[in-house]
């Protein structure tokens, strides 16, 4: 339903996995002596015997390693709180949906939570689906639409499916002229109550 | 004219949320306190954090406290490297379909629609689905003596069931029955 950042977290995952592997890769290399007396592309590996870094204790030093960790710091602390907000899951719907005349004289403006509610409402009229939930994507013309319908586990699934895309393309038709681009149905199963002492009662639709 | 792109499915591969979260906010203490640490230390206060990071460099390569700790970074890179390149299960199943649209029952309602399929059945007292690879597997508990009859009784049913849902990828349905006594 809603949309996940899965691509973007598995590109940053793989680089900072290669990250680590390489930087850590050498230095353990290193000071296991595997690298003792190599060149690799014209850089000599350090003896293993060398401090890796041959720092001073000269106050000037100390001020270039506060500001590196300083701007280092705030550089990766902001790309990391824009990847924890990228986890969000958003649901990237429609804007207004709007929708124009032929002849291009009047344009009518539908925020698109109304017509999925109303898709919702209707898809739950339907036999053996106790509930729905829709998400509109795109434009009026193309509107892509996806819906989750939960359904009690004693429905024939083919034959709900067949009624859901039916109801949605035939009401699309009727309000904006033309059926769904293209359309997505998740299906919940959800247990019938176990208990006898509770019985559910469904309005009957007789006038769909 | 432009091709227009196909839709995003309706069942997902894991997002892997938890280990980029995991990462992201290790990272982001380590930030923060390479920040405080470096603002401190500018400042003239404490100067913890830069001599800890004057320290850790001064070490020689071959030192333990420097191809210890490298190995084991090493090995997370590994795991993460591993974590982001498997793709992990769709979340749901496609259910064929003749219409334009694509729908797919959710693994978590496959479990349902088979475990309450299975409780339908004469003489079966608990079930219990879980999927596997290509298979759904059913634990059903019974008080029949003669549980054989009940599983073969199950296995049936639950096969019609399945294969009456018309999945892409149907699933092969395995039936494990235990006697319930007290």
């Amino acid at each position: 339903m809603r949309h996940t950042a899965g691509r973007l977290n598995r590109v940053w995952l793989s680089i900072i996995g290669v990250i680590l592997v390489l930087g850590a890769g050498v230095t353990a290399a290193i000071g296991l002596g595997l690298l003792e007396g190599r060149t690799v592309a014209g850089i000599r590996a350090p003896e293993r015997d060398q401090p890796i870094l041959n720092l001073n204790h000269e106050p000037a030093t100390t001020t270039t390693i506060a500001a590196v960790l300083v701007i280092a710091g705030i550089i990766i602390g902001i790309l990391c709180v824009l990847w924890l907000l990228a986890q969000v899951p958003r649901k990237h719907g429609a804007s207004d949906l709007k929708l124009q005349d032929p002849d291009n004289r009047g344009l009518t403006v539908l925020k698109p939570g109304l017509l999925e509610d109303a898709i919702s409402d209707r898809v739950e009229e339907l036999e053996d689906v106790t509930g729905a939930t829709t998400i509109i994507r795109g434009s009026s013309r193309a509107p892509d639409i996806t819906v989750r319908i939960t359904t009690t586990s004693h429905a024939d699934l083919p034959r709900v499916i067949a009624d859901v895309e039916h109801r949605i393309t035939n009401d699309l038709n009727l309000t904006l002229g033309r059926g769904p681009a293209s359309l997505g149905i998740a299906i919940e199963v959800k247990a019938d109550p176990k208990n006898d002492d509770t019985v559910t009662f469904q309005p009957s639709s007789a006038h769909t | 004219m432009s091709t227009p792109t196909t839709r995003r499915s309706i069942r997902k591969r894991p997002s892997r949320s938890v280990p980029a979260s995991i990462v992201a906010l290790v990272l982001l203490a380590a930030a923060v306190t390479a920040v405080w640490g470096g603002i401190t230390a500018l400042t003239g206060g404490n100067t913890a954090v830069t001599e800890g990071v004057t320290g850790a460099v001064s070490v020689p390569w071959s030192a333990q406290a420097a191809y210890i700790p490298s190995i084991a970074v090493a090995l997370i890179g590994v795991a993460l490297i591993i974590t982001a390149l498997i793709p992990g299960r769709h979340d749901a199943h496609l259910v064929k379909h003749e219409g334009a649209s694509e729908a797919a029952l959710t693994g978590r309602g496959l479990r349902t629609y088979l475990e309450d399929r299975a409780m339908t059945i004469d003489g079966v007292d608990s079930a219990r689905a879980s999927l596997k690879g290509r298979q759904a597997r059913i634990r059903i508990g019974t008080y029949a003596l003669d549980h054989d009859e009940v599983q073969k009784d199950v296995h049936q049913r639950l096969r019609a069931t399945v294969d009456s849902l018309d999945l892409k990828n149907a699933r092969r349905i395995r039936v494990n029955t235990s006697t319930l006594n007290n």
